[in-house]
């Protein structure tokens, strides 16, 4: 988490950012633009260019050798967890009663093709990856103060405080609406199928 | 939005709340400025660059307020401006501070896509 996020960002840092937005994001590439959906991809690819080194090594390493990066290296999932864990478990939310696959894949369906389909972009609402690093870096950056005080920096607060700090096990957000950890499920269950790869 | 030279740019459209707004802004600089200001009237300008922790060997853009040093081609400036509500349609001016000209100016209109100038 530290290496991941503000204030230290040693790993955006690397590609020239300051938190996990910009070059680094690594959920924004895979939206299909309305201007044109392989163009919009290319240019995508090229604004996004660590983010999608950052994926496509995530979902490789997934496919042969099982879910590392969500388990054990996702510093939004991880920053969730532990945060969960100082939070008394009568006041956590079970979200076992749903269907998480059929949620999870719908809202990825809806995340690629919003735009495309005419219901809107998702992108950047509600996003995981911005709210956490921004709530670590706001004691330090007054802009991430500012982003976190209007109406879509609160409404991305509470999604990611109430499926992420305030769930059973601090990882509903991961499990329900994380575009990243959906394609990550996808991957785990295509190495499963493959016969020769390591699974732990 | 673009920054680059002989673009003539959208007016960008706001609400016309009455309280506190923040307008988020990206702005890519395909310009061949190193040093651009940006100016608003009444609006406070705020970027998440540079780093709070700096590496050694490192060069980040120099900020202060609407004013950044050091920016390359081709880099997004993501800006917030927290503007009040009270006031009518403001400019936003984006200045090469080498030479103080102007590069673009963009109408910011209150009152949604059909509001006219007022």
């Amino acid at each position: 988490m530290l290496i991941f996020l503000p204030p230290f960002s040693a790993i955006p840092k690397t590609a020239g950012e300051v938190n996990m937005c910009g070059a680094v994001c690594p959920r924004m590439f895979f939206i299909f633009s309305p201007k044109g959906v392989w163009s919009g991809f290319v240019n995508n690819i090229s604004s996004m260019w660590f983010g999608v080194a950052l994926v496509s090594s995530i979902l490789v390493v997934t496919i042969f050798f099982g879910r590392l990066w969500c388990s054990h290296l996702c510093p939004v999932g991880g920053a969730s967890e532990l945060g969960s864990k100082g939070i008394p478990d009568k006041l956590k939310i079970n979200f076992s009663f749903m269907n998480a696959p059929a949620f999870r894949y719908g809202y990825l369906f809806v995340y690629i093709a919003g735009a495309v389909i005419g219901i809107g972009s998702i992108a950047c609402k509600l996003c995981n990856f911005r709210v956490i690093p921004f709530w670590a870096g706001a004691p330090f950056v007054p802009a991430y103060q500012t982003y976190l005080l209007t109406s879509m920096g609160i409404a991305g607060l509470l999604t990611v405080g109430l499926t992420g700090f305030f769930a059973k096990g601090g990882r509903g957000y991961c499990n329900l609406l994380c575009p990243v950890g959906a394609l990550d499920s996808v991957a785990n269950y295509l190495g499963s199928r493959l016969g020769f790869t390591k699974k732990n | 939005m673009i920054l680059k030279e002989g673009v003539n740019p959208k007016p960008i459209h706001i609400s016309n709340y009455k309280g506190a707004q923040v307008i988020a802004l990206s702005l890519k600089n395909l310009h061949h400025a190193k040093d651009i200001e940006v100016r608003m009237d009444g609006a406070a300008i705020q970027i998440w660059y540079p780093p709070v922790v700096k590496m050694p060997f490192s060069k980040w853009m120099e900020v202060d307020g609407g004013k950044f040093k050091g920016v390359a081609f081709g880099k997004r400036l993501p800006l917030y401006l927290s503007i009040n509500g009270q006031g009518e349609c403001k400019e936003l001016e984006i200045i090469d501070s080498a030479n103080s000209s102007v590069i673009q100016t963009v109408h910011v209109m209150r009152g949604g896509a059909d509001a006219g100038h007022h």
